[in-house]
Parts: C-alpha cells; structure tokens; sequence
C-alpha cells in the first residue's frame, strides 16, 4: 500500500455518498443526519437566503440561462448551473415562476439583477461546498487516533481553497504549495480579466463562461461584484483569451479544492494504525 | 488576430499555470513539484502549439473555401 492508496473504510465511504445526496438535495440536510444542528442550520439558512435573495433581486431571470429536461412533455429537472447546486429550492422556484423572457420584459431592465445572480450563484456553489463539508466531518470523526480528530476538516480545507485558491493547503501546513497553486491560479485569473478590460465577467454576454468564471469563489464573486459597472468600450486583441484564462482559472481552482480535500483527509488516514505503509 | 510573440507568450503563461495545477495535484513535496513543473509545462505548450500549426495549414490548404 503507498500514501496514494489511503481511503476510508467501506462503510464510511458509503455514508460519505448518502451524506452527499441528502447535503446537495438540500443543504443542511447531511449535517442534521450527523445531528451537527448548528453546521445544519448554517448551511441551511445561508443557502436558502442567497438562493431566495438572488432570485428576488434578479426577478427570477435566472430561468433564462436554464433549460427543462425531461421525457416527452413532462420535465423531469430543471438544468440550472451553478443554482442547482441547491437542487431541490432551486427546482422548486423553476417550477413556481415563468423566465422573464416569456413575461415579455429585458432583463437590462433590471437594476439588481447582476447582484442577484452572484447570489443565486453563490447558493449553488454553497450547496455543493455543504455537500464536502459535511463529508469531511464524517471523514474526520470516523479516525481512531485522537490526534486525528484535531486535525482540520477535509471540507473545512477545500471549502477555504476555494474562497481562496491555496488557502486550505496553507492551512494544512502545505504553505509553499499553497502559496504556489494559489499565486498561480489567481494570477491567471487577474492576467484575463485585465486582457477583458475588467468587463468580461457577464452573465448574459456568455452564461456558460460565466459559470467558469464563478468557480473562482470568493475572490471570483468579489471580482464579479466590483467589475459590474465596468462595460467594453471597443474589441480588445486578447479579450477571448482573456475569457478562456478566467474560466480556465476558476476550473483549476475547482482542481486545487479538490487537492485540498484530498491531503487533509490523507493526514487523518495516514494516523489510522490500519493504515500502516511501512510494510 | 493578435501578435504571434504575445500569443506565444500568453501560451506559455497558461501552459505554466497549467503544469503548477498538474504537478501540484500530483504531488505534495516542494521538490518532487517543482522537478515535475518543467516537463508539463512544456509538454502542454507544445502539443497545443503543435495543433495551432495543425489548424492553421489546413485553414490555408485543404480547408480553405476558394480551395
């Protein structure tokens, strides 16, 4: 066995996969199932507002940039990327509302809109990042070792990677590494919103790019946030790489979570007497 | 179309980007990362270079409409 091999026991491993399903289907909900109730209620509340904020604020014209799949004339889901990260509010509101499109209006005409898809988005995300939160907790209190339950929560540590790409390993003790993917990532970020004049983080202009884009976290969000007023005055020569570098740093900062989670979870593993790779 | 120094350079910019995500996901030691950084970051430039050459003879060959 090598330190490449370590995973959790079978029957964690399968209560990791529900806790996942019942976190995305509604956040909270796998922490409840752990009885962590105020993590429950956290996550919960967080999601449910920003999703509900979003929407309100937006005028449900996130609708637009989703899609109803289903068999013959009944949907089944609602395709809705990032929002479906919190699949069961956002499916619900998809089937409560009409687009703004069919209502006849355009969605410049709405002055919040911008703020209300960050938000709507950021639910999404939250759902999701609930969903790894909940199976680091479950990962960390299934050890043995007593030094392990000290240690950070898998989800804790990719969940900080992706508010801020190179956090989580910072925190793990992986500083170089942390400084290096996280210099990287955002370095490319920054280097294509500047080739973009700061303008080309848009929903509307490329919704598929968006979501990219939005991959970034916090420091995406915050980029989103504040680029808002910014509009193209004329064709930029790199704006499309620019375009490709942003969305392509927002998938890679998906990656660095990803690794964040996984060596965090190694630390705990590598302490379970089972796991003994000397051998 | 832009400058080809600057589109190499942009290239080589996101092939380094790249390789430090590759070789960062790969490995945990400061060394083994930095040992692994060059190979990808060149290997990744140059296969994406190789199909930009690719493209752009069969744009002016093959591919052309007045061909």
């Amino acid at each position: 066995m090598t330190t490449q091999d370590l995973a959790p026991c079978e029957s964690t491993r399968a209560q990791i996969a529900s806790t996942v399903w019942f976190s995305v289907l509604i956040p909270g909900l796998g922490h409840l199932l752990q009885k962590q109730r105020g993590w429950a209620l956290f996550w919960f509340v967080t999601s449910q507002f920003l999703l509900i904020s979003g929407f309100y604020l937006a005028d449900f014209s996130q609708l637009d940039y989703g899609s109803p799949l289903g068999i013959g004339g009944n949907t089944i889901i609602y395709f809705l990327i990032p929002e479906s990260g919190n699949f069961l509010s956002a499916q619900i509101f998809a089937r409560m509302y009409d687009s703004i499109e069919s209502g006849g209006r355009y969605p410049t005409e709405i002055p919040w809109r911008n703020l209300g898809y960050i938000m709507s988005a950021m639910s999404g995300f939250l759902g999701i990042f609930s969903a790894v939160h909940a199976a680091g907790i479950l990962s960390r209190s299934s050890a043995s070792s007593s030094h392990a339950k000290t240690l950070l929560n898998p989800g804790s540590a990719a969940l900080l990677s992706f508010m801020l790409p190179g956090l989580g390993h910072y925190k793990t003790g992986r500083k170089f590494k942390g400084v290096l993917l996280g210099g990287s990532i955002m370095a490319l970020f920054i280097v294509g919103m500047m080739l973009g004049d700061w303008a080309d983080f848009d929903r509307q202009r490329h919704s598929y790019y968006w979501v990219g884009q939005m991959c970034m976290g916090g420091s995406g969000w915050l980029t989103a946030l504040m680029s808002e007023p910014a509009k193209f005055t004329s064709v930029m020569p790199y704006q499309d790489v620019g375009l490709l570098f942003t969305t392509a740093a927002g998938f890679f900062n998906i990656v660095a979570s990803l690794d964040a989670f996984h060596r965090a979870e190694h630390d705990i593993l590598i302490l379970e007497p089972s796991n003994d790779i000397s051998e | 179309m832009g400058s080809p120094i600057v589109m190499t350079l942009l290239l080589l910019f996101f092939s380094t980007v790249l390789g430090v995500v590759a070789s960062c996901y790969r490995f945990d030691s400061r060394k083994e990362i930095l040992d692994s950084l060059p190979r990808r970051t060149l290997t990744f430039a140059l296969v994406v270079a190789g199909f930009g050459v690719v493209a752009y003879v069969l744009s002016a060959t093959a591919l052309m409409p007045t061909a």
